[in-house]
């Protein structure tokens, strides 16, 4: 009722009684066997049909002067046990608003109908075959009966081309097999998550090689900004690609966000002034002759005490460039100087790991980047380890590499081959190796006499978990003027002393480190035994210094 | 149609799923093509629809995914990279219910016939439709080892659990047919 007007469903059931007895009984039979809930029965005489009407205190409202099928009442009940009265006046509001609109109209005449053919479904899944002809003979008996559209009610008749549409899949009806309603909810799942959440596409789609200009920068570098690197090793993967190929987009991935305007900037002038393809942003003079075959490496990866790392990102050089900027760099004999360049950086946090650099890139001409970690360069040294003894000091420098797996399989394809090095960036890589590369030194520190009567010195040294622990030395003391190393990281060296000797005795060894956390496990120290004459003589237990 | 027929009818669906499951690879070519698979399945999907007519609705999934197993097996064998997620989606959707629908279908037949597998048969187009949908999830499997085994170990569980079924209802509808006699 609304301003005191009755609505012409209230008029309807004004008119009615409570439902007989037998009505009653026969209305909780349909409840009881399908499990749905009864609601207040009214029987109003002269209504063709029977309808549910109500949104707060539903009424089912039943012809008075036939009786109506059981067929009839549980499309009824089911219209209530689903509130198809409150989603009636729902559409009824929309269609209200847009009123003025014919194509939301018939939108919400097909809404209608399918309430009723939703409900149909309902009724037949609750009836076994001969039950299902029969409810539609039911319907086609309505079929020529006028129908009520009030809001707030439902009516098992929509008038006869719609029942007639009903019909028809009334006798197509078949019920959906068990599990349909779980491989719907699989199907949507699999459908609106990657929607929802995003899917972590990898780089091989050569979306970022320089050669695909297919793609729009601004596209490119949207991505970069997105697909950030989740690892430490995917970070610096990614920066040390992007330097190898001298790439943009793979630089700004690996960079952190307050660089990507700079970077930006860079790569639309190379591309409008210069012609360069899509992408290019010059790596430096210092990179100019890479060996991209070779790939890069990491080496001295350090945890900082704020979280972030140092490390130096090491490439094969071929040449370099003049330090006069022309040309490459030769000696007087005319060929280019070959080596390594060391390009000092730090990872840190930022929406993932950026990588940035720190210090100047060094290049060292003469020195592949294997022999870097022996030789002796203060940049290329991680950690340092001193004693000093009655017989003089040793000293071990440790340096560390790093490497992601980076080697394409499958052999050659195409004309000219292809690199054994995955030129693709792996934000998310992992190190896949780690070496610890150890270089000891002894200097003499013994009398003159002793000295002179010292005709041959060994060294043994041993890495230390604690420096607590007991060394195990294997007493190897003479080897002649060459070295050794065993499993467990003990190496030694040794020489026959000459009267040119320079007291020192040095020994360079490597293995295989122990990873713990993504960094290399080192020793908190190391023993060392020195043998004079084949005798040990001293033993020192270094510790590490600054 | 008879036992006979729909029992070779379930052997080829049969080998249709081994096809499905099991790759050997020769380079870049597959000699076990999924494609094939499919095309075997489909072969015998009239046949079935004269037993359960809603078999017949899956004859246009069953050509898509033949196609599109038939385009990602020529692509690989030339060695051309293919990365569309959205088809790749679209296909695991509509292979979820291809294979569950088919299996349920398979499940109607065993239980017409009595044959004991038609429990099996819904609870394995359950677990199947569950490995599936996880399996297809955008979820970096490949980036954890143990992750990546374990998936391979469940989904080669699973291989072999669908075809040893499917040859055991074979077995079933033919031992059933001997029992009574022609139809």
């Amino acid at each position: 009722m609304v301003c005191g007007i009755l609505s012409p469903a209230e008029r309807i059931l004004r008119r009615g009684r409570p439902a007989s007895e037998e009505t009653r009984k026969r209305i909780q039979s349909v409840c009881t066997a399908c499990s749905l809930r009864a609601c207040r029965t009214v029987a109003v005489p002269g209504l063709p049909s029977a309808f549910v009407c109500g949104v707060f205190h539903p009424v089912l409202a039943l012809p008075a002067d036939t009786e109506t099928d059981d067929k009839v009442l549980l499309h009824e009940l089911l219209h209530f046990q689903h509130r198809d009265a409150l989603q009636s006046v729902f559409w009824c509001v929309l269609r209200a608003l847009h009123w003025c609109n014919p194509f939301l109209q018939a939108v919400f005449d097909r809404i209608g109908n399918d309430m009723e053919s939703l409900c149909d479904q309902r009724v037949l899944e609750r009836l076994e075959g001969e039950e299902r002809r029969e409810y539609g003979g039911i319907l086609l008996e309505m079929a020529n009966d006028r129908y009520p559209r009030v809001p707030g009610t439902t009516s098992v008749s929509n008038g006869g081309k719609n029942i007639a549409r009903r019909i028809t899949a009334i006798v197509r009806f078949k019920k959906y097999p068990k599990g349909m309603g779980l491989v719907s909810l699989c199907i949507a799942f699999v459908l609106a998550v990657p929607v929802l959440a995003g899917t972590a596409e990898s780089y091989e789609g050569g979306l970022y090689r320089p050669r695909d200009t297919g793609l729009k920068f601004t596209q490119a570098m949207a991505l970069a900004r997105i697909r950030r690197c989740t690892t430490v090793a995917g970070a610096l993967d990614t920066y040390a690609k992007g330097l190898m190929y001298e790439n943009g987009i793979y630089i700004a991935t690996a960079s952190p966000l307050g660089r990507h305007e700079e970077i930006e900037a860079e790569i639309r002038k190379n591309v409008e002034t210069e012609n360069w393809v899509a992408y290019h942003l010059d790596a430096g003079d210092e990179l100019e002759y890479l060996s991209r075959d070779n790939g890069y490496q990491v080496c001295n990866l350090d945890l900082q005490d704020d979280g972030s790392y140092k490390a130096l990102i090491v490439f094969y050089a071929t040449a370099f460039l003049n330090p006069d900027g022309e040309g490459r760099w030769c000696d007087k004999d005319g060929n280019a100087y070959a080596g390594c360049v060391a390009v000092p950086v730090i990872i840190r946090r930022e929406n993932g790991w950026v990588v940035e650099e720190r210090g100047l890139r060094q290049r060292f001409p003469g020195i592949d980047a294997s022999a870097l970690l022996y030789a002796e360069e203060p940049s290329a040294i991680l950690r340092k380890y001193r004693a000093n003894g009655e017989r003089g000091s040793v000293e071990v420098c440790v340096s560390t590499c790093y490497t992601v797996d980076n080697t394409v399989e499958g052999g050659d394809w195409g004309l000219f081959g292809s690199s054994p090095f995955d030129e693709t960036p792996k934000p998310n890589a992992a190190f896949d190796h780690c070496t610890e590369h150890r270089y000891t030194t002894y200097v003499f520190g013994g009398s003159l006499q002793q000295r002179k009567k010292l005709t041959y010195a060994a060294m043994e040294s041993s890495p230390l978990d604690s420096l607590g622990d007991e060394p195990v030395f294997t007493g190897k003391a003479n080897v002649g003027d060459s070295g050794w190393s065993r499993s467990g990281g003990s190496s030694g060296c040794g020489r026959v002393v000459t009267p040119d000797w320079d007291g020192t005795l040095t020994d360079g060894s490597g293995g295989t480190a122990e990873m713990r956390d993504g960094l290399a496990r080192l020793p908190a120290g190391y023993a060392v035994r020195l043998y004079w004459n084949g005798k040990a003589v001293e033993d020192f237990i270094l510790e590490e210094i600054g | 149609m008879g036992r006979e027929e729909l029992a070779d009818a379930v052997k080829r669906i049969a080998w249709g799923y081994v096809l499905l499951h099991v790759n050997v690879n020769l380079g870049s070519l597959n000699i076990l093509p999924n494609w094939l698979g499919y095309l075997l399945i489909l072969g015998v999907l009239p046949m079935l629809g004269e037993r359960e007519p809603s078999a017949l609705l899956l004859r246009p999934l069953g050509i898509l995914l033949a196609l599109w197993e038939g385009v990602l097996w020529a692509l690989t064998l030339f060695g051309i990279p293919f990365d569309s997620i959205t088809l790749s989606i679209i296909a695991a959707a509509v292979g979820l219910y291809f294979h569950f629908q088919l299996l349920t279908n398979l499940a109607e037949i065993a239980g017409r016939y009595g044959c004991p597998e038609q429990r099996k048969i819904l609870c394995l187009h359950t677990v199947r439709t569950l490995l599936v949908t996880g399996l297809s999830l955008p979820v970096p499997w490949a980036r954890y080892a143990g992750l990546t085994l374990g998936v391979a170990v469940v989904d080669l569980a699973a291989a072999l659990w669908i075809c040893s079924l499917l040859f055991s209802l074979r077995s079933s509808l033919e031992g059933a047919g001997r029992l009574a006699g022609t139809e």
